[in-house]
């Protein structure tokens, strides 16, 4: 007790009773201090008042609930996934089928080897200088030309150098007059 | 201030909690789980209320309150092995769902670094006190609101002895035991919040 007064530490051990202290109900100046400290007394009661205005019996039911879901959870063993396999097998072929989609399969084979050995062949035969000379025989006869792979290329070229001599100089008389007019880009880019 | 020596009825309590908490225990080493789980059921039943008001106090937050209360229970579960029965269950659980609602607090300190706080709801989401009039219902709103603006100021420990002791209603010494400090720290500690309280309290109501 400081001059005559209790303490805050005192006072504050007085609540709830502390109004009906003997000097506390005399004396003014502890009066005030103990009714200020019983605003932070009133609080706390208030401040757990408040929570359980939150935490409804319904939401604590709930709240319940869901903890002993989670325990129960946390203690059930991991579940492992299968791998995911077909639940149905592939639809099998039947073994006569599948000897035939193996016989059919080789036959292919051998037909694309012996194809290719015989344009290979074909190739070099025609190369050889007296395939060539039949072959220019042939062209200048009046049957159409077989198109072959040797002279495929050759024919290529004259029709190319048929063309470039076409552009050179026109020859329908009627746009004869325009390419006189025109300048003459493409013989000046072949350096004529 | 705090409350003395614990009534016959909290003493008997407090032995089924300690015999409940070696039943889990027990039935855990023996592999049944469902029995344990049965048991342990009981303990939440008689302290959710309490852990409720202890979260909501920290956290401000009925449904953070909700998770963290969850979160204690599941954590107390799997870690009951730990648990000596020297120790009233009551104090143990307590002291993980305190260090749980103070992660969670450093956490939100983290997240509100980053984001942009929405405006909080206001008055609408607080319930209505009921069986008390308007204006004690409004009065008593205005000092939850004083009161919780008041605490949130206070150092951690302060705040920490004075909610376990005038919230929760603990003695001195079953705080200590719940936050480690001894008895006569308890008690400066909560005058010391007090006095502090009382001194912001009356500036703002």
């Amino acid at each position: 007790m400081a001059f005559g007064h209790l303490s805050a530490r005192e006072l504050a051990e007085l609540w709830p009773d502390g109004g009906a202290h003997p000097h506390v109900a005399k004396c003014d100046d502890c009066r005030a201090e103990y009714d200020a400290l019983a605003q932070v007394f009133l609080a706390a009661r208030d401040a757990a008042d408040e929570a359980d205005e939150h935490f409804t019996p319904d939401r604590l039911a709930a709240q319940h609930a869901h903890i002993l879901r989670r325990l129960e959870n946390a203690e059930r063993p991991a579940r492992v996934l299968p791998f995911p396999l077909s639940t149905r097998p592939f639809p099998s072929v039947r073994n006569g089928a599948r000897r035939w989609i193996a016989a059919a399969a080789a036959a292919g084979l051998l037909t694309g080897i012996v194809a290719g050995r015989a344009f290979e062949f074909g190739n070099s035969w025609r190369n050889s200088p007296r395939v060539q000379t039949e072959t220019q025989t042939l062209a200048s006869s009046s049957r159409p030309p077989v198109l072959t792979a040797g002279t495929a290329m050759a024919n290529d070229e004259r029709l190319l150098r048929e063309i470039e001599d076409a552009l050179v100089e026109p020859r329908v008389d009627e746009l004869r007059a325009i390419d006189a007019l025109t300048p003459r880009v493409r013989e000046a880019s072949l350096g004529r | 201030m705090t409350g003395a020596a614990r009534p016959a009825p909290v003493v008997a309590a407090r032995e089924a909690d300690t015999r409940a908490a070696a039943a889990v225990k027990a039935l855990r080493a023996a592999g049944d789980h469902a029995a344990a789980r049965d048991r342990f059921a009981e303990l939440v039943s008689r302290h959710q209320r309490r852990a409720s008001r202890i979260a909501f106090h920290y956290l401000r937050d009925a449904a953070e309150a909700d998770e963290a209360v969850q979160d204690a229970f599941v954590k107390a579960y799997s870690h009951l092995a730990s648990f000596r029965e020297a120790l009233p269950f009551e104090v143990w659980f307590t002291r993980i769902l305190i260090n749980g609602c103070l992660d969670r607090i450093k956490a939100r300190g983290r997240r509100e670094r980053w984001i942009v706080p929405i405006e909080a709801a206001g008055d609408a989401s607080v319930p209505v006190a009921r069986g008390l009039s308007p204006e004690a219902t409004l009065l008593s709103r205005e000092r939850r609101r004083a009161l919780a603006g008041a605490l949130a100021k206070l150092p951690e420990r302060q705040r920490t002895v004075f909610v376990l002791s005038q919230v929760e209603g603990h003695s001195a010494r079953e705080v200590g035991e719940m936050t480690g400090l001894n008895e006569s720290t308890v008690r400066v500690h909560l005058f010391r919040a007090i006095r502090r309280l009382r001194k912001l309290l009356t500036e703002t109501l």
